[in-house]
């Protein structure tokens, strides 16, 4: 049946798949897709567009499971397509494509990320220099401990699974959510950083941290194996201090 | 489509991030409060079964001493407090579970 | 800065799918637990200020509550209150003790296991 290096004599065996066309209107459309080994769903998107209709919209880059851009929904769970093997999330169900959740669809797999990274911007999520180029480098020991919990979740390069897996989110259109929390946790452990309590007011707000309920789909779901959860929790916590000893 | 500001902080007051702030340190301070009652209340209830006090044994062993009226006053107040901070954004939650 | 927001469609919710991890049914649990819960609670202080107050009215009810079903209630009742505790013990020590990792999983499945052995120890000795 199938040869090694993955090409199909004689007639090929086809199985179905379901991808969203069209914008919020729109609505899933089949395709048969042949099967090949190794498949993966970002190598069905791309046959689809090739061979099948021109018109299909989806983003990818590196397609090796760096930059993030592939990010969709498959049978319901937020993924990168370039990382996800067929046979591990179709077996005998439909493989069923969507565009990601909880964001406004451009057109078919393709959303507009400019809502996340408000959120993230919203979070103070950039860093404010302290230092100018006349100064001295800064002199942070790796084995800190604030430097060691940057390290669980410096990583995040803002594909935006972790918001679409988020209830809360869709729930709360405020929220802002568990990668912008993550990032200002960063920056909040971050000794050159000047924000400040800026930033732990950012994320202290109706919208903040602690909307989190602690589904922890996030940490489920992120291809990174960052932990959004423990970053919020820990947020949590410094707002708490922070109220507590008035310097909120 | 409309055009608006993006949601975040910018525009909320610095009083309503405290506000926000201080019911959810609240909330969990009296959540920890009540931790410790509903263990006690728990182990009352089991001692209580076990013993297979009647009612009115229970009743006038309360009685006996100033501990439990005061404890089940505190108890009552922290849990009323809780209550109502929680089922308003409870309701929230659940009308979205089912939305 | 201004963005052009248009909302997300109504198939982009989260379904069962994505809901299939033990964090999110323990939150569905310390949810609906604490639901039951604060409905409960009126009628528990109604009952137990009749008991303060007529004590001879409360023999009567004492006999009403042995039968089986009620028994029961009580038991589900009990083990609202016992994981709706260690659901809300668990959250406290992640939010203010700290994050450990691999002990996730093992904590929800402590807590559950501790809510439903107190909910045993109260129904077979009752």
């Amino acid at each position: 049946m199938f040869e090694a290096g993955g090409v199909v004599s004689g007639a090929e065996a086809t199985f179905p798949v379901l991808i969203w066309r069209g914008m919020a209107d729109g609505a899933y459309r089949r395709y048969d897709i042949p099967r090949r080994a190794s498949q993966t769903v970002l190598d069905v998107v791309t046959h689809v567009q090739r061979h099948l209709d021109a018109s299909l919209a989806y983003r990818y880059a590196c397609r090796v499971g760096m930059c993030g851009s592939c990010a969709m929904t498959v049978n319901g769970k937020a993924r990168w397509t370039c990382r996800t093997h067929v046979d591990t999330v179709a077996g005998d169900r439909t493989l069923e494509i969507g565009p990601l959740h909880h964001l406004p669809i451009v057109r078919d797999l393709v959303v507009d990320m400019a809502p996340f990274f408000d959120k993230w911007a919203a979070a103070k999520g950039e860093f404010k220099p302290t230092a100018t180029r006349y100064d001295d480098f800064a002199k942070v020991a790796p084995a800190s401990p604030a430097r060691r919990a940057i390290d669980a979740t410096i990583e995040c390069i803002g594909c935006a699974v972790c918001y679409a897996s988020c209830d809360v989110v869709g729930w709360k259109p405020d929220y802002l959510g568990p990668a912008a929390l993550n990032r200002a946790f960063t920056l909040v452990n971050d000794v050159r950083d000047g924000a400040g309590v800026a930033r732990l007011r950012a994320i202290a707000g109706d919208g903040g941290c602690q909307s989190c309920h602690t589904h922890q789909s996030c940490t489920e779901r992120c291809p990174k194996h960052l932990l959004p959860t423990a970053s919020i929790a820990s947020l949590k916590r410094l707002v708490a201090l922070a109220a507590v000893k008035g310097t909120l | 489509m409309i055009d608006v500001v993006p949601p975040g902080i910018e525009n909320a007051s610095l009083r309503s991030v405290r506000y926000a702030a201080w019911r959810f340190v609240l909330q969990r301070a009296s959540a920890a409060v009540l931790a410790i009652c509903v263990v006690v209340h728990l182990a009352t209830i089991i001692y209580a079964v076990r013993h297979q006090l009647t009612a009115a044994a229970i009743v006038a062993r309360m009685h006996a001493s100033a501990f439990w009226p005061a404890f089940y006053t505190i108890f009552v107040v922290v849990v009323a407090s809780i209550a109502l901070v929680l089922l308003g954004g409870g309701l929230y939650a659940v009308r979205s579970l089912t939305a | 800065m201004t963005t052009t927001l248009a909302p997300s469609s109504a198939s982009q919710r989260n379904d069962a799918r994505s809901r299939g991890h033990s964090g999110f049914w323990a939150f569905v649990v310390h949810r609906v637990s604490g639901i039951v819960l604060a409905l409960f609670l009126p009628v528990h202080f109604f009952t137990l200020s009749q008991a303060l107050a007529r004590p001879a009215a409360l023999d009567r009810f004492l006999e009403w509550t042995r039968q089986p079903v009620v028994k029961l209630t009580e038991t589900l009742l009990v083990l609202a209150l016992a994981a709706h505790l260690a659901g809300g013990v668990r959250l406290l020590f992640i939010e203010f003790v700290g994050w450990r990792a691999d002990w996730q999983k093992t904590a929800i499945a402590l807590a559950g296991a501790a809510a439903v052995a107190y909910a045993l120890l109260f129904a077979l000795n009752g």
